[in-house]
């Protein structure tokens, strides 16, 4: 870390870059430093300069899973935005692989990938604004989430800025690898607890000849989600269900269809339906990361399909119908908008009781304060916060933000 | 009490192997240019006493290797001299089968194909499907991240895995992932899958299955040259079609299939061949194979023949997966090479290995996964000329500079093992390998599992660490 020892901010990134005391905040903790740096480099010397100062460190993109995290454990924050590294490295539509820098928008990669008839694999249903780094770094939920297509696969390369100032590469920029350890998956989802992501490379896949939604209607969510559960019995799975309150019948399941022109109408004849316009589909997205009123929790409880249901009856027996959905067809994962803490509360503990996995989306910070925004403790926690004492010994990344409060 | 007795003692060992004689057949893997002796093999059947095992190891600060069928080929589970062996053969029992959710619980002593074979009736299977499917066992493929012709489509061992009990290097038993693919904290799972043992052992695995697709078809393509048959799959790759398989053979290795018993009637004019297997609906498949075949007319192929039966689609598989069996009929020895480029690099990067394998008097058979880039060039030699040994040595070295060059990497499912250790700088920075070492160290602070593997250590620490010591044979 050559030069580190005295930092100064204004001096790794030239002043134009960089805000002191702006009075900014994040969950409530004031920011003591804002930094914008323009390469990798500049990212793992801002990095190992806050280490060294015995700062905490955010790593941000568009800010958009700031709620969804246990509050810091820091009285400042230094704040590394990742926005100006907004390059995309390479994109190679032959090979089916996209190579670009941490702050480049989703959106942006996506729209690229498509003008060469492919898209992105993953987190394309996030906010407009959500960051390649960030997306990666906070283990997406898309309408579409399914065990078949684990989203984190879809990641093939990493570069991470690490807490001594260096940079480190891990996995490769081809389809299939398994050179040295895989911590591309260790990385994907950690928030920035082990280190701040600033490149990565990933899959592309096929843009699909045809992709049809339908709609359909059934008399309550509890028989839509049934339903779902059947359509994951049988083959071809559908590429996506969700059972939604609401509709002609008082529920709906929908159901996403994509392939050649004549493999989605067969699998459509034995969906049947309603056929909905394809914006129904992208539609879903927006509740994923819409904030709740004010004061309330959107949480997300998963579990094996046959779950779903009582999933979803635990939730509506304390917050309604009216806010949840439930994915399928591989897991059943139900979203839910709840008011009262206590309701919270009896969830996160029906959860841990029953082996659901909990995890807070936007919840108010004291609501996060009291219960551990990830669910109970998992039971490899120990072996996780021993690796996060060898990747951060200072407890600088994001300190208590994680799992555990890591 | 000796070390032997020890493990005798521990409640469902069900064997301890310690005579000379006995551990013979144990010292390699499938990799036999390299080898060590263990003091004892022990072969336990259930997780506590794989746990226990691991203890008495603590205890007498013995390290000890896990080991499956012993069909790897990078020396994943070659043993350290004077290790326990682990040898989880007998932990062969499919615990659980969930139709509903589409999962299996198995140990890791199952055999990859009998996993398949025993959820057929439900109309599911298990995907990953390497070469030595009959013989090898999910632990071996657990610890290699194994892949196979089928990974095109449905991916490497990783994805399928769910959820993991391990026993950890101190013999602490922690389960790793959750059954419905939504582990909370960081993807512990994920990681261990392909580090080699070297992270733990694992006991038991919940495996995701697939639905056995409506419908199969097998396309067998001939083509004048190696050239055309990448450019075939170039254009299907950029089609935007991912068949099941696209695997590629060229004229070397066609002819050694064709004279041997594993015969599949490809063609012996062509200078290679490939095999495209789709799978789907009834529609997609239809749909696909007519795509696939102009594209592949278009790119020069002598010949398109889809296979009219099933019994025609297995023998045409039977000649691909017979392949290094067939091998043996040209040389004594055969190195089984597996590095992975671009798919779009391939043909240039075939020639460059001809080129060098032929600068050195060496004999190479190309068969690639070539719809993941995955290259398999196959060495024939005969380990008893040294100069040869020597020559074959530093092909394999070349090799991997060609495919790193050529933007690649060292291994697509193989893994590093022993055999790539060592070659790990081609692709990698020290610092890109120390987060590699704080992962390893956070599990196996006393490096006792399977130690020596998969990533070598920092340069300042290659003369004095035990690691690096206990293996013998060939350099390599």
């Amino acid at each position: 870390m050559p030069g580190m020892s005295e930092l100064d901010p204004e001096q790794i990134l030239g002043e134009e870059h960089v805000t002191r005391d702006s009075g900014a905040r994040i969950d409530g903790v004031p920011v003591e430093w804002t930094l914008r740096p323009g390469s990798p480099e500049e990212v793992a010397r801002c990095l190992a300069g806050a280490c060294q100062a015995g700062r905490a460190v955010v790593a941000f993109g568009a800010g958009t899973k700031q709620m969804g995290l246990n509050p810091l454990a820091a009285p400042v924050v230094w704040k590394i935005e990742l926005r100006r590294l907004d390059r995309i490295v390479e994109l190679d539509a032959d090979e089916g692989v996209v190579v670009a820098q941490a702050g480049v928008p989703v959106a942006a990669l996506d729209a690229a990938a498509r003008s060469v008839g492919k898209r992105l694999g993953f987190g394309t249903a996030g906010p407009p604004a959500a960051t390649l780094g960030g997306t990666y770094s906070a283990d997406p939920l898309v309408p579409e989430v399914s065990v078949e297509r684990r989203s984190s696969y879809e990641a093939l390369g990493v570069q991470v800025a690490l807490c001594d100032g260096s940079l480190a590469r891990a996995g490769g920029r081809v389809v299939k690898n398994v050179t040295g350890f895989d911590l591309v998956r260790l990385y994907f989802g950690s928030f920035g607890t082990l280190g701040i992501v600033t490149e990565l490379a990933l899959r592309l896949r096929p843009e699909p000849e045809v992709r049809q939604v339908h709609d359909l209607g059934l008399s309550d969510l509890a028989a839509a989600i049934s339903q779902g559960h059947r359509l994951g019995l049988v083959s071809p799975l559908p590429d996506g269900v969700v059972a939604l309150p609401g509709g002609a019948g008082g529920a709906t399941l929908r159901v996403l269809l994509e392939g050649s022109e004549a493999d989605v109408a067969a699998r459509a004849a034995k969906v049947g339906g309603e056929s909905r316009p394809e914006s129904a589909w992208a539609a879903l997205a927006e509740p994923l990361w819409r904030a709740p009123a004010p004061g309330a929790t959107r949480l997300r409880i998963s579990g094996l399909t046959s779950d779903a249901g009582e999933i979803r009856a635990a939730i509506a027996k304390r917050a309604g119908d009216e806010s949840l959905r439930l994915t399928f067809p591989a897991a059943g994962i139900a979203l839910a908008e709840v008011a009262d803490a206590g309701s919270v509360e009896d969830l996160w503990q029906l959860a841990a009781q029953q082996g659901w996995a909990f995890r807070m989306e936007d919840a108010p910070r004291e609501q996060r304060l009291r219960l551990d925004a990830f669910g109970s403790e998992p039971p490899a926690l120990p072996l996780m916060r021993a690796l996060k004492q060898r990747f951060d010994p200072g407890r600088n990344l994001a300190p208590g933000r994680f799992v555990g409060r890591l | 009490m000796s070390l032997a007795e020890r493990l005798r003692s521990i409640p469902e060992v069900e064997y301890v192997l310690d005579r000379r004689a006995e551990l013979y057949s144990y010292e390699s893997d499938a990799m036999t240019l390299m080898s060590g002796r263990p003091a004892a093999v022990a072969l336990p059947v259930s997780t506590t006493a794989v746990a226990e095992i691991v203890r008495v190891c603590n205890d007498a600060d013995v390290p000890f290797v896990a080991r499956g069928a012993g069909t790897g080929l990078s020396g994943g589970a070659t043993p350290v001299d004077g290790c326990v062996l682990i040898e989880c053969a007998r932990m062969d029992r499919i615990l659980e089968i969930d139709a509903t959710h589409r999962t299996a619980r198995v140990q890791p002593g199952v055999i990859n194909q009998h996993l398949s074979r025993a959820v057929a009736p439900l109309g599911l299977y298990y995907a990953p499907d390497p070469s030595s499917q009959s013989a090898c066992t999910i632990g071996g493929n657990l610890a290699e991240n194994s892949g196979g012709p089928h990974t095109l489509k449905h991916g490497t061992t990783a994805p399928h895995v769910l959820a993991l009990e391990v026993v950890l290097p101190s013999g602490e038993v922690v389960e790793l992932g959750r059954p419905d693919g939504h582990p909370a904290g960081y993807d512990l799972r994920g990681v261990f899958l392909g580090s080699e043992g070297t992270l733990g052992i694992a006991t038991a695995a919940t495996l995701r299955l697939l639905h056995l697709p409506a419908r199969v078809e097998v396309l067998l393509a001939s083509f004048p040259n190696l050239h055309s048959a990448c450019r075939a799959v170039s254009e299907v790759i950029a089609a935007g079609i991912v068949p099941a398989a696209l695997e590629m053979m060229d004229d070397r290795t066609v002819a050694v299939i064709e004279a041997s018993v594993y015969a599949a009637g490809y063609p012996l004019d062509a200078g290679a061949v490939l095999l495209c297997e789709l799978d789907g609906s009834v529609e997609s498949v239809a749909y696909e194979r007519e795509r696939v075949a102009r594209l592949f007319h278009s790119a020069g192929a002598l010949e398109v023949r889809p296979a009219a039966t099933p019994e025609e689609q297995l023998a045409l598989w039977r000649g691909r997966k017979g392949a290094f069996g067939a091998m043996g009929r040209l040389a004594p020895d055969l190195y089984v090479h597996d590095a992975v480029v671009p798919r779009t690099r391939l043909a240039e990067v075939v020639d460059a290995i001809n080129r060098a394998a032929a600068a050195h008097g060496i004999q190479i058979s190309n068969i690639l996964h070539a719809g993941d880039g995955n290259l398999h060039p196959n060495i024939t030699f005969d380990r008893r000329d040294h100069d040869e040994l020597e020559r074959v040595r530093r092909v394999g070295r070349e090799i991997l500079e060609i495919c790193v060059a050529a933007g690649g990497v060292l291994s697509g499912e193989h893994g590093i093992g022993l055999e790539k250790r060592d070659h790990m700088d081609l692709l990698f920075t020290e610092a890109d390998l120390v987060p590699m070492h704080w992962v390893h160290d956070t599990f196996d602070p006393r490096d006792l599992c399977n130690p020596g593997k998969a990533i070598p250590e920092p340069r300042a620490c290659t003369e004095s660490n035990p690691r690096h010591r206990g293996y013998g044979s060939v350099e390599f």
